[in-house]
């Protein structure tokens, strides 16, 4: 150490390259200041925005002369205000991702109807299209599961090579009871990596190995023999819901379960 | 980069623990043997409070005869808890084809910018540069193509790299990925300049063009500078940067541009020490509110100060600490601080680089 301290270079001989490059790092460390806080539309209350999921207030998407087919209700949550909202349409939340591309995992917690959907809509613009999307639709007692992106369409749900999932890696869920999933979305690979759990976010970090389905392993050994793990990616930055025939009783976002 | 699988691994494996023993064994062999190397690399660094090893590297270079060379390069990474060997490079390259020019035909990192070049092990730096990690990989772009540089003559040291590629796949993918509309092509000129005293100066600047099957267009434009300054046996100052640009059009949306730089300074305290500071700047050009659609203005900021010690020309020891900022314009302040320890050696005979 003293052979080090007598070798540190004084400051009033540092290059010219050096010292542009300290002045460079100051001039970053002001920009710093320039960015953070300021108002954000986004965040702010509006008419029809008044609801709230998870940590986000969502907008209810109406098409111009059409009428709100939606119904919100309170729910009683010890984590503070919460909506529940059932019925017909879309609506999105006001938490924009990070980013195009990025990853982020999402909890949502619905029921349906017989013949009735949700479709989780990500990385979309703020209108719920370009994204990506899962649809989860009832029939009977099975859940059908289907993942679109640009035009591409993927049945998850369908049978497997895999013997272990030979009736379809939702065969286990029971559609007509409630259901929780969180949803891992991989939106900077290419295509997009999707995993998916049952139930919601718990404390300890979850493997891929414990998804119901793991677009980079399942989707190449379904035998619909799609070429693509999924069906593309999402070019947006909103996320949303659309339901039909269905009531969603909670949905939150956050940083992804699985590293890529 | 695709995974592999483990038959993959389990097979080049046992070629090489078959294989290479055997050039030991006394009697003649093809002169090609005589030029095959072997290098071996493992590369361990934190993450999440501990010690993991990020990759493990197998590179087998040399003669393949009289015109050309030939490398393989197998690299396991860890993936859902096991270690999967993938290739990482396998190509042939030449000099004695063209004059002034080399040629490469087969699986390799895209010679653009400065650190897409190289190994993560080989890197002056611990983690992966943001701009690095968001336009390129988490180590760099791959792919099975062919690349030409060639030396314009004159007394100034000018390189033209022009490459064009497969482009079935961009960065980090789990799949084989689709024909592309347009494959991957780029050209990426440098010039080296000797400012004497063993100081040199390399400049570049790239381009990279691609269209996916599904339509969406990419385009990077980079600009990449090193400096090295050394005294006898010590790199005394080396400063490496890159700045990239980037613009992604979907066709079907809007399209998106992004920016973002890293800039690396050294010092060189002796044969062994060296400190540096790492910073990383990244901004999104195109993010705006949705109800209002304004742009949101946004800059992450990562100052990494970086101490290493190698106490070899094989073995290195490398501490970092990580102080990562994320702004955008109405939502608070993220911030993330990470203690990072980096240990990397080397068995057998490692390529050099040229610079």
């Amino acid at each position: 150490m003293k052979a080090l301290k007598h070798r540190v270079l004084p400051l009033n001989d540092l290059p010219r390259w050096a010292e542009v490059s300290l002045i460079s790092l100051g001039l970053g460390l002001s920009i710093l200041t320039g960015c953070g806080g300021g108002h954000n539309p986004d965040l702010a209350f509006e008419e029809g925005a008044s609801y709230k999921m998870g940590a986000c207030q969502v907008k209810e998407i109406i098409a111009s002369g059409q009428e709100s087919r939606l119904s919100f209700a309170s729910l009683d949550s010890v984590q503070g205000p919460q909506h529940s909202v059932e019925g017909f349409g879309e609506l999105l939340f006001l938490c924009p991702l990070e980013q195009v591309q990025s990853q982020h995992s999402f909890e949502l917690s619905f029921e349906l109807e017989e013949g009735g959907s949700v479709t989780f809509v990500s990385f979309a613009n703020g209108e719920l299209q370009h994204g990506f999307e899962i649809e989860w639709r009832r029939q009977h007692e099975e859940l059908v599961v289907q993942a679109r992106s640009g035009g591409v369409e993927q049945n998850w749900s369908g049978p497997s090579w895999a013997p272990r999932f030979a009736e379809g890696h939702f065969a286990s869920v029971h559609a007509s009871k409630p259901l929780q999933f969180t949803v891992d979305i991989h939106n900077w690979e290419t295509p997009a990596h999707v995993l998916i759990w049952q139930g919601l976010r718990k404390p300890q970090r979850q493997t891929p190995h414990q998804a119901l389905f793991n677009s980079a392993t399942d989707t190449l050994e379904l035998k619909n023999n799609y070429p693509q793990s999924s069906p593309g990616n999402g070019q947006g930055r909103f996320w949303g819901l659309r339901l039909d025939g269905a009531r969603i009783t909670g949905a939150n976002f956050g940083a992804p379960l699985a590293g890529h | 980069m695709n995974r592999g699988s483990p038959f993959l691994i389990n097979s080049c494996l046992a070629f090489c623990m078959l294989w290479l023993p055997q050039l030991s064994w006394a009697g003649e062999r093809p002169a090609w043997e005589e030029h095959l190397k072997t290098s071996l690399a493992a590369d361990f660094v934190t993450e999440e409070d501990h010690l993991w090893l990020r990759s493990a590297e197998l590179m087998l270079y040399g003669a393949v005869d009289h015109r050309f060379d030939g490398r393989l390069t197998l690299a396991a990474h860890e993936y859902q808890g096991q270690y999967m060997f993938e290739v990482h490079e396998a190509f042939l390259s030449s000099s004695r084809w063209l004059p002034r020019g080399q040629i490469k035909v087969g699986h390799f990192f895209l010679n653009i910018g400065r650190l897409n070049q190289f190994h993560q092990h080989d890197w002056p730096f611990l983690s992966t540069p943001r701009v690095h990690r968001e336009f390129l990989d988490f180590e760099a772009v791959a792919d099975t193509g062919v690349e030409i540089s060639y030396l314009l003559p004159g007394s100034q040291f000018l390189e033209l790299t022009l490459g064009v590629t497969r482009g079935y796949n961009w960065g980090h993918t789990h799949t084989k990925g689709l024909r592309p509309q347009m494959p991957i092509h780029y050209l990426h000129p440098n010039f080296f300049v000797d400012l004497g005293r063993g100081q040199g100066l390399l400049l570049g600047t790239t381009y990279v063009g691609h269209v996916e099957n599904s339509g969406l267009r990419r385009s990077l434009v980079g600009l990449d500078a090193t400096y090295k300054w050394r005294q006898g046996r010590v790199l005394k100052y080396h400063l490496q940067s890159e700045i990239w640009y980037e613009r992604i059009n979907p066709q079907v949306t809007e399209a998106r541009e992004r920016v973002g730089a890293y800039f690396f300074p050294e010092y060189g305290l002796d044969e062994q020490w060296s400190a540096g500071l790492r910073l990383d700047l990244f901004s999104d050009l195109s993010r705006r509110f949705v109800t209002t659609g304004e742009r949101q203005e946004n800059l992450d900021v990562t100052f990494i100060p970086t101490l290493t010690f190698r106490h070899s020309e094989f073995a290195l020891f490398r501490l970092a600490y990580a102080y990562d900022l994320r702004t955008a314009q109405g939502e608070s302040d993220r911030r993330h601080q990470e203690l990072q320890l980096q240990l990397t050696f080397i068995l057998g005979d490692h390529p050099a680089h040229e610079f």
